[in-house]
């Protein structure tokens, strides 16, 4: 049976239960009212955004999914950069956009999603250095010179002596 | 105009002056003398007459350039003025525009959907930066680096990765610093890593540049070791993921590893110890460990003499890793550590010197045996390990002097087969390990034999390998002609072709292999592999570098591609699954 999205620009999307349920959030809120065609209001997903989040669901819909479980430190370290290449496909988007799916997934509790994101993010932090980041994600360097030297004083010790 | 104007030497009646023979000489002239000077005079009058004219031409042509010049200076000093008065806009436009940007820049940061993340999943963000944990340096140092860039990004980004515990959970410590640095390093750690897995390196040895040895006396060292051990309270710690501690050449392994006296308490995942030449007895080994609490993992590098006591047992290792135990008694330990399940013996030169016990010794729980050198565990054919399900042997240095694959029989849970070793008795695998699903072998054409045709060697298995569903094989010549590849021909026929091709050989009570991968170290075997029959008419072609290709007669590139590499790339879950289980087999413990 399908389902009805209302994204927060007002717009509609019917979707298979099954797809849509990849979000923990509305699997349960199907479970709270039970079988129902009203709609479900998303006040915090913009169309756009949906959209994007539901071909994701849609490609993943036979997943099996998440436990709940914590995987161990040393597994999730190990997985940091694993993006499958579908799902790399999926994520190259303006960085705009990219933020928008991890806030959605986020909300929406669609936790490989989330993880996507993340991961994609983080890829794009590492290796650079703090003036780098701050250019590339618009960010002030609101450090006063003094704290900075602070900081880096701290930290002295990790770098090559 | 001044066109007009020209100097007076330039008219041409200046050349109607005449001679004037008197003028330097106060001689009196004479009366036609007179009359010619008179004549002369006339005429000189009459030019001085046409050269006021000139002048006044000249002056009156000079006061209407004049004017003209003062006139266009005038327009000049408009355009400068200009000039500079538009070049100022330009610069005051710019800079407003540089503000204008300066400020969009923050309203663009400032609408960043960046800046409305949670922190919980910039944190999550953070803790996906650090790299991927290994025991090195390097990777000690990579950690530490990293957390400190995204620490001096701006104040939010600071406060939320001192919250952000992933980002601190490994650190090296040198354990030969200075006391204050060590204090302040660990009271830092361990108030950033709250009660999170933690993989520390306690190195008493080196700094964080390998190699940059310290030069103190044994005294002075190991004052300082022993004051930073007190420092460094494992027991503040409750889990303990990984704990590496690498001894002092100094010292050696006994006395450094003695200076610990504050001993985990929580829980303890993994234990790396890096010896260095003198190595303590057994029953000081044993006696050390069991001050750890129970632990999974246990690697030794360098572990010269390394052994437990008969009298010690560890049954919470699952895991051991030797490397470079020369002269350890590996039957003797293996009968500490009962429930081992994963065993990797690194390489180990000389390893003939040791004397183990001759009786058999049981493994019911290993599931993988990893062994690397032709000398490095040559009491493998007393091993028992019925429940084995991966194996690698891996000897670049020449055919081992022990039978390696005797332990085997019978290993019917055995899928993961990966031998690299010269003269290797294919049949004997194959009838000691019929469930076998990947298999790597070093061989020459003859061996292929051994795969695709069973009868020829008289044994009574009809089938090698039945369930195979990967063959890797080390590809050596056995012949300095390579052109002619029949015994290539006839396994790709008897073993990769579908029935659907007509010259398939596939019994009928068989799959055709799913991949077939050529490693080669002869560029002669790669142009007669190119040239083989039924080269051309694979389904997917894979080249895995210069010196390996894998070949599919029933795959198409990407699945192909996944079984060869161990890689997800777009399957379906079902598929995924099996390659994640397969890899996760293939790989977990032998990579």
């Amino acid at each position: 049976m399908p389902v009805l999205l209302v994204t927060s620009d007002n717009e509609q999307f019917r979707v298979e239960k099954v797809v849509a349920q990849r979000s923990v959030l509305i699997k349960n809120m199907l479970e709270d009212v039970g079988e129902s065609d009203q709609p479900i209001p998303l006040p915090n997903v913009t169309a756009p955004v949906l959209k994007k989040v539901l071909e994701y669901c849609d490609h993943h819909q036979t997943d099996p999914l998440p436990t709940g479980d914590e995987p161990s430190a040393d597994e999730s370290r190990k997985r940091t950069t694993d993006i499958s290449e579908w799902d790399q496909k999926f994520i190259t988007v303006d960085q705009e956009m990219l933020f928008e799916i991890i806030l959605a997934a986020n909300y929406l509790d669609i936790k490989p999603l989330l993880d996507v994101g993340c991961k994609t993010v983080a890829n794009m932090i590492k290796g650079k250095s703090p003036e780098e980041i701050r250019k590339l994600f618009n960010i002030v360097n609101d450090f006063t010179p003094e704290e900075e030297a602070q900081i880096k004083k701290e930290n002295e010790w990790a770098e090559d002596r | 105009m001044s066109t007009a104007l020209v100097p007076i030497n330039k008219l041409a009646n200046t050349s109607t002056s005449l001679p004037n023979p008197n003028a330097t000489r106060n001689r009196v002239p004479n009366e036609r003398e007179l009359q010619t000077l008179r004549s002369i005079a006339k005429i000189k009058s009459e030019l001085v007459e046409s050269i006021d004219a000139k002048i006044l031409e000249a002056q009156s042509a000079h006061k209407e350039a004049m004017a003209r010049y003062q006139a266009q200076q005038l327009v000049l000093d408009s355009l400068l003025s200009e000039v500079h008065t538009t070049k100022q806009l330009a610069e005051v436009l710019e800079s407003q525009k540089r503000t204008l940007e300066g400020e969009m820049d923050d309203i663009r940061g400032l609408m960043n959907p960046l800046r409305r993340l949670p922190v919980e999943t910039l944190s999550h963000i953070f803790s996906m930066t650090a790299p991927t944990v290994d025991a090195t340096l390097k990777y000690y140092r990579e950690c530490a680096r990293n957390a400190n860039r995204i620490m001096l990004v701006c104040r939010s980004w600071r406060d939320v990765a001192l919250h952000c515990p992933a980002l601190w959970t490994s650190i090296f410590i040198d354990l030969t610093a200075e006391i204050p640095i060590t204090e302040v390093i660990w009271e830092r750690f361990v108030k950033r890593v709250k009660r999170s897995p933690v993989f520390i390196f306690l190195s008493m040895s080196i700094g964080w540049q390998e190699g940059n040895e310290k030069s103190k006396s044994i005294e002075a060292t190991r004052r300082i070791i022993g004051s930073a051990l007190q420092v460094c309270d494992l027991r503040r710690l409750p889990v303990i993921q990984q704990l590496k501690i690498r001894a002092s050449e100094t010292l050696g392994t006994k006395v450094s590893l003695s200076l610990i006296s504050q001993f985990p308490v929580g829980e303890l995942d993994q234990l790396v110890v890096d010896c260095t030449d003198e190595d303590p007895e057994s029953e000081w080994w044993s006696a050390f460990f069991t001050r750890f609490p129970p632990f999974n993992t246990l690697k030794i590098n360098e572990g010269y003499d390394f052994a437990f006591d008969n009298s010690t047992s560890f049954p919470s290792i699952k895991n051991l890793a030797l490397k470079h135990c020369t002269r350890c008694a590996i039957p003797d330990l293996l009968r500490s550590t009962p429930n081992l399940e994963h065993l990797r013996v690194g390489y180990s030169y000389d390893a003939e010197d040791v004397t183990p016990s001759l009786t058999e010794y049981n493994l019911p729980n290993l599931k993988s045996l990893s062994i690397e050198g032709a000398w490095s565990f040559p009491e493998i054919s007393l091993l028992r390990a019925p429940n084995l399900t991966a194996f690698r042997l891996y000897a670049d240095e020449g055919e081992p002097d022990c039978d390696y694959t005797g332990f085997l029989q019978p290993c019917q849970l055995l899928v993961t087969v990966e031998v690299n070793v010269e003269n290797i008795f294919i049949p004997f695998i194959a009838e000691a390990a019929p469930n076998i699903l990947h298999l790597t072998l070093r061989v020459t054409e003859p061996h292929l034999l051994s795969i695709s045709r069973w009868e020829e060697n008289g044994h009574s298995v009809t089938l090698p390998f039945p369930i195979l569903r990967t063959l890797t094989l080390h590809y050596f010549s056995s012949d300095k002609d390579v052109s002619d590849f029949q015994y290539f021909d006839e396994l790709v026929a008897t073993r990769c072709l579908p029935r659907s091709n007509a010259a398939s050989k596939l019994d009928s009570s068989l799959s055709p292999l799913q991949t077939l991968t050529i490693i080669h170290y002869n560029s002669d075997i790669r142009l007669a592999l190119m040239s083989s029959m039924h080269y051309h008419t694979a389904t997917a072609c894979i080249s895995g570098g210069t010196f390996s290709v894998t070949l599919s007669w029933v795959l198409g590139h990407d699945e192909a591609l996944a079984l060869s590499s161990g890689k997800e790339t777009g399957y379906s879950q079902r598929e995924t699954l099996l390659i994640k289980s397969y890899a996760a087999d293939r790989f977990q413990w032998l990579s």
